[in-house]
Formats: structure tokens, sequence, C-alpha cells
């Protein structure tokens, strides 16, 4: 099928009434989301995954990915208005947006157009990546899930060691429950409630939702600065000058970095604003509201927003906790996420990627001319939300498997969440390693019974090296930095990636 | 000899991760290792858990020999205690008191600041948190959990 045929057939997918509609409770949820400080899009796709059950795999698909999309693209609104980012990726746009409201009409446009391209990169480089995977074997799936991991570890703002090791931790977490290859029991000690493993449901709700709510809660509610003018929102001709280059560079960046697990969209936001600023031929501009310091950040932080869906969709790799919930959703839906999905399911595959640019669509409107709703919502005192997110987290870990064991593990997990969360290690990496566990040992065990117990065919296989020097090149150029202050911010104002 | 703990959170960080190492390895007894050309159900385990102690080791380490200012800082003992016991009685009650009184369990026991405050507001929140459940959850994906 080509490329035109198989757009077609995404669309047709993709505008059927009710995807329209998941689409837009996507988008809009996301919007929510992503502008309400506490809550991120992993608590929300996490507390939200029950109700996809009852629905179909594409339009659970859908929604899902437009909660994603959908927070990374509105946190900018707020930083913008209130100079409080809603997202961490947006942490950069407040260091130059909020001086002017029209700043908004730009970030919209230059989100729009990375994010058209982020679909067109999606949809041309998806087919040739998902056929290059089916000449990996299980040695090169090992290297590349351990490249995943290192990566996710290393493009992220805490330690590396210590976002390594939390991974390590969620391998362990994925150990837990019924060896699919002897049907022994692991570290399940008696309880029935884990003989299917752990449910990564509760593990996401304890990590992020609970242990971010108690260690809000151990601070005293901030007041929001309100002072929004929403007119002179018209761009002036000199705005559009100065933002049509940063905003294609930043769609570049945004894109590269995206494709890679980790922080994808944070990063290409921080970069996109040092590379703006380096560029510029007055640097002092910045911090006071330059347009291209948000022009190239937004757009690069859509994109990378959107490339990001890139590893999951191809290759079945989560590039986030968000993506590791999505991943798991489709396993219960009886979806196996990998290269097969491009060519067995290209339904469900065409179909998200259509969706994804009728979504970007959705927060063009969603973002500008609502903009004053949005704004009340940011409002709403945070003692009244955090009540009602606890309850639908809890019922809704329940809903995952009618147990209430889980809600207990989510209990539990909350609090190793809050110890997790003083000692600065980053919950992401941890569900990551949890849901990539059983592909993971699968993969490794596979690997060393085909080469009669040589450990070194990792590195012999050419493409299995080639994963493995990528990571050790990553974890070389990205380590030495000395994480920068404004994602000290970053890690004040959201939690989850 | 005195250490001094340079760097607070990556020190207690590493030792936290060694202890969760050293106890997935004292179970790997259990289980069988075999040989890497017949991996028992240990092997793996064993092999990450050996992992984790090294990288716990490491982070220990750094937390001795890297600067960092920021401490630790205070737990939040009260709401950790709280929020936890709240969502333990949910589990508790869900199945065999119902919704209702799982949904209250929690609220109050969230929102224990502000009972006597505020009892109106908790109230409110219950209330509108009670009506929400019911539609989305029983109503809406005919979850078998009865509300009374």
């Amino acid at each position: 099928m080509t490329l035109l045929g198989n757009l077609e057939l995404g669309f047709h997918v993709a505008l059927s009434l009710k995807n329209v509609l998941y689409c837009f409770a996507g988008a809009a949820i996301g919007t929510m989301v992503g502008i309400l400080p506490g809550i991120g899009p992993v608590t929300t796709i996490a507390m939200l995954l029950p109700l996809t059950f009852k629905m179909s795999p594409i339009g659970s698909l859908i929604m899902l990915s437009g909660i994603f999309y959908g927070s990374h693209h509105a946190g900018s609104t707020t930083a913008i208005m209130l100079n409080m980012p809603g997202e961490p990726s947006s942490v950069v746009i407040c260091l130059d947006g909020h001086p002017m409201a029209h700043a908004l009409f730009i970030a919209a446009f230059a989100s729009f157009f990375a994010g058209c391209v982020g679909v067109i990169i999606i949809a041309g480089l998806s087919p040739l990546l998902a056929q290059a995977a089916f000449l990996f074997g299980p040695a090169e799936y090992t290297s590349m899930i351990v490249m995943a991991l290192v990566t996710a570890s290393v493009l992220s703002s805490n330690a590396l060691i210590t976002n390594m090791a939390m991974s390590v931790v969620g391998l362990l977490l994925g150990v837990v429950g019924t060896d699919l290859n002897t049907g022994v029991l692991r570290y399940t000690f008696g309880f029935p409630g884990l003989d299917e493993g752990v449910n990564f449901v509760a593990v996401a709700v304890g990590l992020f939702a609970i242990a971010e709510i108690v260690t809000e809660m151990g601070q005293s509610e901030r007041r929001r600065p309100l002072d929004t003018k929403l007119r002179g929102l018209l761009p002036t001709k000199a705005d559009l000058q100065a933002s049509w280059k940063p905003v294609l560079r930043g769609t570049v960046l945004g894109s590269l970095f995206g494709i890679m697990p980790g922080t994808g969209p944070l990063l290409s936001s921080f970069a996109a604003y040092a590379m703006e600023r380096r560029l510029a031929k007055d640097p002092s501009r910045f911090g006071k509201g330059a347009i291209e310091g948000v022009a190239g950040p937004e757009a690069a932080n859509n994109a990378a927003a959107l490339t990001h869906f890139i590893p999951m969709l191809t290759l079945g790799i989560p590039a986030g906790a968000s993506f590791a919930l999505m991943l798991g959703a489709l396993q219960i839906q009886g979806i196996t996420p990998g290269p097969e999905v491009v060519t067995n399911h290209p339904d469900l595959f065409w179909g998200v990627v259509a969706s994804m640019w009728i979504g970007n669509l959705m927060l063009l409107v969603l973002n500008l001319p609502m903009v004053g709703l949005w704004i009340r919502l940011l409002m709403v005192p945070y003692r009244l939300l955090y009540p009602a997110i606890l309850v639908f987290c809890c019922i809704g870990v329940y809903a995952v498997s009618n147990s209430v064991f889980d809600v207990v593990l989510a209990a539990i997990f909350g609090l190793v969440g809050v110890v997790f969360k003083k000692l600065d290690c980053s919950p992401a990496p941890l569900i990551l390693g949890l849901v990539l566990e059983p592909i993971l040992e699968e993969h490794f065990r596979r690997t060393i019974l085909l080469s009669r117990g040589d450990f070194t065919v990792f590195f012999t296989q050419p493409i299995s090296l080639g994963f493995l020097v990528m990571t050790i090149v990553l974890v070389f150029l990205f380590a030495r930095r000395r994480a920068p202050q404004p994602q000290d911010i970053a890690q004040d104002a959201h939690a989850a990636p | 000899m005195r250490l001094k703990v340079s760097n607070e959170k990556e020190f207690w960080a590493g030792l936290v991760f060694m202890l969760i190492g050293g106890a997935a390895l004292s179970q790997i007894p259990d289980y069988k290792i075999g040989r890497p050309t017949n991996m028992g159900p240990g092997y793996f385990p064993m092999l990450i858990a050996i992992v984790l102690v090294l990288l716990g080791a490491v982070a220990a380490i750094r937390g001795l020999t890297t600067e960092r200012a920021e401490r630790i800082g205070r737990w939040p003992i009260a709401p950790l205690v709280f929020v936890t016991l709240g969502a333990l009685a949910f589990a508790f009650l869900l199945e065999r008191a119902g919704l209702a009184l799982a949904v209250l369990a929690l609220i109050t026991s969230s929102c224990y600041g502000r009972l006597w405050r505020k009892p109106i507001e908790v109230a409110l929140i219950f209330v509108v948190m009670l009506i929400l459940t019911i539609g989305i959850f029983i109503y809406g994906i005919k979850l078998p959990v009865s509300i009374l």
C-alpha cells in the first residue's frame, strides 16, 4: 500500500464519529491536565485506563495519545499567561513568554506547524523502521531494549546512576509473578494477587499520583498570580518575521530528540531555547520577551511530543512512562505492539497517525479561542482537586482487574513513591523497566539459547553492537552535563513526564 | 573515621538500591538458576539484582564524594499516613461495604485537615465524587460493585 493509500485508510478510520469524539476527549482532557499543576499525563492515563477497556483498541489509543500530546501542547498556555509552567517542557516558554500575551498566538501556530511535520515524520519513518525491525533477532531486541532503558535514564534531568538503578528496580518488579518460561512463581510470597505480576497501573498510580499528592499536601498552598490581558493577542509582522526560522529549527530539533526514549519534549525545549539564544543577534533580549524564545521551544516541544510515539508504535518500545501505560493497555486489549502492528493492524496504526493530525488541529482551537476558559480552570484550588484525583485513582486501579489487592499495592507504592521522590529518584524509568521486563528477559534468554551460551554474541552481531555503541556514545554525550538551573524549577513545577 | 555525606539524596538512594538488590538476591537460592543455555527462573533476576547492587554502591559512593547543596528535608509524615490509611480503608471497604462508604473513608481521611474547619466543603466533595464515580464506573463501565 502506498503512503497515500495508507493515509486514506487512516483518515477513514479516524474520521468516524466515535473516533473523532475520542480524539476530542483526549485533546481536551490533555489540555486540562497540561494546564493544571499537580496532575500530569501519566496520572491521567493511569486513571482512565480501565475506561478504555470497554473501547476498541483504536479508540483507546486515539484518546490516550490525545491526552499525551494535548498536555504537552497546553502547558505553554499556562506558562505564558501566568508565568507558571503547567508542564515541565513549558518552563522554557515561561522564561520568555510571560511579558507578551500575543506569544500565545505564535506558540499555538508554531505547535501546529511542528505537529504537522511530526505527523508526516511518523507517517514516513515508521513503516521504514518497522521493515528494518524485521531484520532484528533476539540479540538485537535485547540490545535495543537495553539502549532504550539507558537512554531514558540519560536524557533526563536527574542523576544517570540513580535513573538506571530505578529502571533495574523496575525490571526486578517485572520479574514478580509467574515465569512464563518455567511456570515457577517468583517473588510472590504467597500472595495470589501477585501471580499475574505486579499491576502496572497500581504502580503508576502509586508512584506518580499518590506520591505527588502526598508531597504537595506537605507544602502550603501557593497563591497563583493572575494578571492577564487578553488584548494584544494578534502578533505583529515583526513577530512573524522573527519566528519562522526558530519554528523550523525547533521542529527539526524536537523531531530528532523525540525519537529517542527519555524526556524528549522537555529536553528539546531547553535545547531549542539554548540554540536560539546562541544564534540570536542580541541574546540579551532573551528572558525578557524574545519571541524566538517562545516559537522555537514550542515547536520543538510539540514535534518531540509526536515523534516520541515512534518507538512504541513501530518497535513496541515505550519512550516514556505514558507510553508504557499505553503499551500495557494495548496488551490487555490483545494487541502486542511491535513491528507487526504497522502491517497486521494498519487500521490501528494509520488511524492513530491520522487522528494525531486531527488532534493537533483541535488543539489549535482549544488553545486559542478557548484560552479564557482554561485560565479560569487554573483558579481551582488544589485542595479541591486532589481528593478527586485520589478517588479516581483508587477506583481506577480497582477496575483494571476487579482487585482490591491492587489498590493496596497502589497504596504501598504511594509510600515507596514518596521515599523515591524525596531521594530524587525519577519513577519513569521504573515503569519502563516494569513493562519491558517480560520482553527483555524473553529475548535475552533466547539469544543465549541460540548462541549456545556465548555472551559475546551481543557484540558480534552488527546491529546489536550498533545499539550498544550508541548507548555508550549517548551516555558520554549527556552524562557530563550539569543540570541547568531552569530544570530545577521544572522539578518543582511538575512531576510526571 | 567520620564519613561526610555531601550528597545526601544520592547516598541514601544508593543504600536503598543496595537494600532492594540484596533482598532480591536473598530469595534467589529458592529458585533454580540453571545454566546459560538452560536458564532457570532464578537466572535473570540474579543478574539484574547484582547489577542493582552495583549501581547502588556507585550511587552511595557518589553520595560521599560529590557535592550537592540540597538536603533531603522534611518528610510529609502526616499526609503520607492519612492518604495511605485512606487508600487502605478504601480497599478494605469497597467489596465489603460498597462504594459509598469506601469513597467516604478515602475522602474523610485525605481531607483530615479540614474535617472540623470546613466540613461542608468536605461533604460537598464527597457527594460530587460519589455521583461522578457512580456515573462513570458503575453505569459507564458496569463495574460489579455495589453502592451500599
